[in-house]
């Protein structure tokens, strides 16, 4: 039904805007690309089946989530970007982000095997859905939207009203300027590291739940995408990150639901491809963001 | 097998130094997995389905590919740095995903058919390239290519066309990725999308990177390295991401512009009675 | 003689969003002469250099050079047609070697970089750099990487480089920012030295008491218009002058 796979096409789309921000708010602060991002992605899956697996309910599992991929977050930012903060060391950083992703590939993959495994959930709290207007809903994925949503809320409330959050903009409107305010610019980095990094590994979560099953491909099929999704809404921008990943979603929904499904992947790439040249500040992004091309 | 390691370094060389190419007009490509892959399917498709032989077959994909480069190349280096990293990405991404789709190259399963290839060629290919790297290297292309690498805007006010410059060098390392493809495929007597994601492209900017960005010496060396080394170590070998990566993230720690990091100077003057100028210093 | 000026420029304007960098900017550069561009901070001097040389884009206004429009041409272009400059901070090629950066702008290549993977002629190009870095004081460090030179010595490569490509028309946009007595009087010396090399120059200055004696005429500009344009005499006894700059930051050298 169209409509389902619209909605379907919101669930995922939030899901891609999770991770679309995560890539958003470093790149808001730093104005470099990370490129374990995806893979943080990837490995939230992991954590999520493995602390199912070792009996914890959904709900702790979260808060292991959360935990544990904002501290590799953390790792990250110390070995991929402390030391390379100046504006022409963006390549730098970018390619150790890279070597840093292969590492998390390879080591998920020795731990967990190359198949994708199963998340100890039952398949009746999986599927179970309720009928609303005639349209099915699956209970499941209400609840990924429901969070996903929240999650975003949050972080656009603390951006915008908090202090913390103010540092942030600060810092991300020039690091020099924030830190003759008196703003520990290294801390401000690390926290935005967390939290990006504790989103992306919630959106992991999110899909090992969603389809039963995490997998090291998701990575570079899934999360790199947000990659793309993040350039099409507008870099450094994260109500584009958010509308961009809603809409990807939507569209690619209807893709599949035409039949179309198989090209949805280039077509999105092929899209940034041609807004980045277009129109580099992307398609919900403000006006006022800094000039892209170097 | 030696045959094995032969070809499997050669390939990764000139792989290297199809990005050390593009990289010495100053642009990173990560699309160079996907010209790889362009080169091998149309090899293939040339030689198993229309039966023309790898000789012959392997230089019309690199042309092929030469003229894709430009092509996207065109829109594509209007963007700079990471921008651009993006839309490489992008291309390797989208080349594969279409590649996949089109059913009469086998779709996601690929096709085979190849008749092999023989490691000499790939040997003699390297030479080739290797001297024709140093022989610009000592040229007055090289200073060119340098400046447009080190500062396009005074290059161009200089005279340099530095579009023109871009676009060759794009090319001209898609071309060369594309033939290494090429005997790569058929050596493996198999071509399919799955070994050239973007991963593949990921590895060979990564050989640059650790070998040196700045000489064709580098991308011999990282390429060298990253190949043989977990072959000669047993133990390495499984875990090749890891020890690659974290080589690679020390690397960018300690000495960013890789091992072999020298840039070779075009000319140095002679002094009238014989004795060399005295050894540059470093720059402040 | 041809009388036609070298440069002719005419209701020259550039916009940065709002701010108005200039405004219908007019004046022309004779052949053989040294024309001082002066005036004080934020008068838009560099912008001007910047337009003629092509790096940014005119709003308005056309640039005409040896009688040729040349308005829209990119810098590239014009840096074919005999149109060479300097920068205020430098902009030396750093990773090569002072040589090397000389013989880099010689124009030989330049129309066709690939084909000079194998173009002969390597000793005439560098006896011919080396001529440029004698005339300037450097033929002793041409191995040197340009990134290990001082300051004057720098400036003087950046000189040395401009005219490797034998341009018409030479601007030096600051050459003499932060240099002390004796690297200022070596650098007019390079500067005299060049005339008969080059057609004309422009130079940018701060540094009045500089462009006092080097230069055949001078032109003033303040906030984005020209206030004066004369001989050094005249045009240092303007009163729009005088008040132009004591109206602005008093702190050079």
């Amino acid at each position: 039904m169209l409509v389902e796979q619209i909605i379907n096409g919101i669930v995922l789309g939030s899901m891609y805007a999770l991770i679309a921000q995560g890539y958003t708010l470093v790149f808001g602060v730093l104005d470099k690309l990370n490129f374990a991002h995806s893979e943080i992605f990837m490995l939230g899956g992991f954590i999520a089946v493995a602390s199912v697996a070792l009996g914890s309910p959904l709900a702790i599992a979260f808060l292991i989530t959360i935990a544990i991929s904002g501290l590799i977050g953390l790792v990250v930012e110390l070995v991929g970007f402390r030391k390379f903060r100046s504006r022409d060391a963006h390549i730098t950083a970018a390619l150790s982000s890279f070597a840093i992703g292969l590492v998390i590939i390879d080591l998920t993959q020795k731990a967990w095997g190359t198949e994708s495994v199963s998340i100890a959930l039952p398949d009746e709290l999986r599927i179970a859905s309720i009928e609303v207007l005639g349209i099915r809903l699956v209970l499941v994925k209400l609840a990924i939207l429901a969070l996903s949503l929240l999650l975003m809320l949050v972080l656009h409330l603390v951006v915008v009203r908090t202090a913390l959050g103010r540092s942030i903009r600060a810092v991300a409107d020039s690091a020099a300027d924030a830190a003759l305010y008196g703003i520990n610019v290294t801390r401000v980095t690390q926290l935005v590291f967390f939290i990006a990094s504790a989103l992306a590994g919630v959106a992991g979560m999110a899909l090992a739940v969603r389809t039963g099953y995490a997998n090291t491909e998701t990575g570079f099929s899934f999360g790199l995408k947000a990659l793309a999704i993040m350039a099409i809404g507008g870099m450094g921008d994260l109500r584009g990150a958010f509308l961009g990943g809603l809409l990807v979603g939507v569209l690619e929904a209807l893709a599949f639901q035409w039949a179309l499904g198989q090209l949805a992947d280039v077509a999105v790439w092929l899209f940034m491809i041609c807004v980045l040249l277009v129109r580099p500040a992307g398609l919900f992004g403000t006006a006022g963001s800094r000039d892209t091309r170097a | 097998m030696i045959q094995d390691y032969v070809i499997f370094t050669g390939v990764n060389i000139l792989l290297a130094w199809s990005v050390y190419i593009i990289l010495m007009s100053g642009s990173l490509s990560f699309a160079n997995g996907a010209f790889m892959l362009i080169g091998a399917y149309v090899s293939g498709v040339l030689t198993v389905k229309l039966g023309v032989p790898l000789l012959v077959a392997a230089p019309i994909a690199g042309l092929a590919t030469f003229a894709f480069g430009v092509l996207v190349g065109f829109p594509a280096l209007r963007t700079r740095g990471i921008y651009l990293i993006l839309v490489t990405v992008g291309i390797a991404v989208s080349v594969r995903g279409v590649i996949e789709s089109i059913p009469y190259v086998g779709g996601v399963q690929g096709f085979g058919g190849m008749s092999g290839a023989s490691p000499w060629h790939v040997v003699a290919l390297v030479i080739v390239v290797g001297c024709a790297l140093w022989l610009v290297s000592r040229s007055p292309l090289q200073r060119i290519l340098d400046a447009v690498r080190e500062d396009e805007l005074v290059a161009g006010s200089l005279g340099i066309n530095i579009v023109h410059v871009k676009l060759v060098c794009f090319g001209v390392g898609a071309g060369l990725a594309a033939v290494a493809g090429s005997f790569y495929a058929h050596y493996m007597l198999h071509v399919s999308p799955d070994g050239f994601g973007i991963l593949v492209s990921v590895y060979i900017v990564l050989y640059v990177v650790l070998g040196g960005t700045n000489n064709l010496w580098g991308p011999i060396l990282g390429a060298t390295i990253m190949t043989l080394v977990p072959e000669m170590i047993r133990g390495i070998a499984e875990w090749r991401p890891t020890v690659f990566g974290l080589m690679i993230i020390v690397l960018l720690l300690l000495r960013p512009d890789g091992l072999l990091a020298f840039r070779i100077a075009t000319v140095r003057r002679r002094r009238p009675s014989g004795r060399r100028e005295a050894a540059s210093q470093e720059p402040r | 003689m041809n009388a036609q000026p070298v440069l002719a420029v005419e209701g020259l304007g550039k916009l940065f969003g709002g701010l108005v960098a200039l405004d219908s900017v007019s004046f022309e550069v004779r052949p053989g002469e040294i024309l001082g561009l002066i005036g004080p901070n934020g008068a838009g001097k560099s912008v001007l250099v910047n337009v003629v040389s092509g790096i940014y884009r005119g709003n308005s206004g056309t640039i005409r050079y040896c009688g040729r429009d040349v308005t829209h041409l990119p810098s590239h272009e014009l840096g074919r047609l005999g149109i060479a400059r300097s920068y205020q901070n430098i902009r030396l090629f750093r990773r090569m070697t002072v040589l090397e950066n000389v013989l880099v702008a010689n124009k030989r290549h330049l129309t066709r970089p690939f084909r000079a993977a194998w173009a002969g002629g390597r000793d005439r190009d560098i006896s011919l750099a080396m001529t440029l870095l004698e005339r300037v004081q450097l033929a002793d460090k041409s191995d040197r990487l340009a990134g290990s030179l001082s300051y004057g010595e720098a400036r003087r490569l950046e000189i040395a480089r401009a005219l490797a490509g034998e341009p018409k028309l030479l601007f030096l946009d600051e050459p003499a920012a932060g240099m002390n007595e004796r690297e200022t009087g070596e650098l007019s010396e390079v500067i005299r030295a060049s005339r008969g090399v080059v057609d004309s120059m422009v130079i940018i200055e701060h540094d009045v008491e500089f462009m006092r004696d080097l230069s055949d005429r001078l032109l003033v500009m303040d906030s984005g218009r020209k206030i004066a344009e004369g001989s050094p005499a005249e045009v240092l006894a303007d009163p729009r002058v005088i008040e132009a700059y004591l109206g602005s930051d008093d702190d050079e050298h």
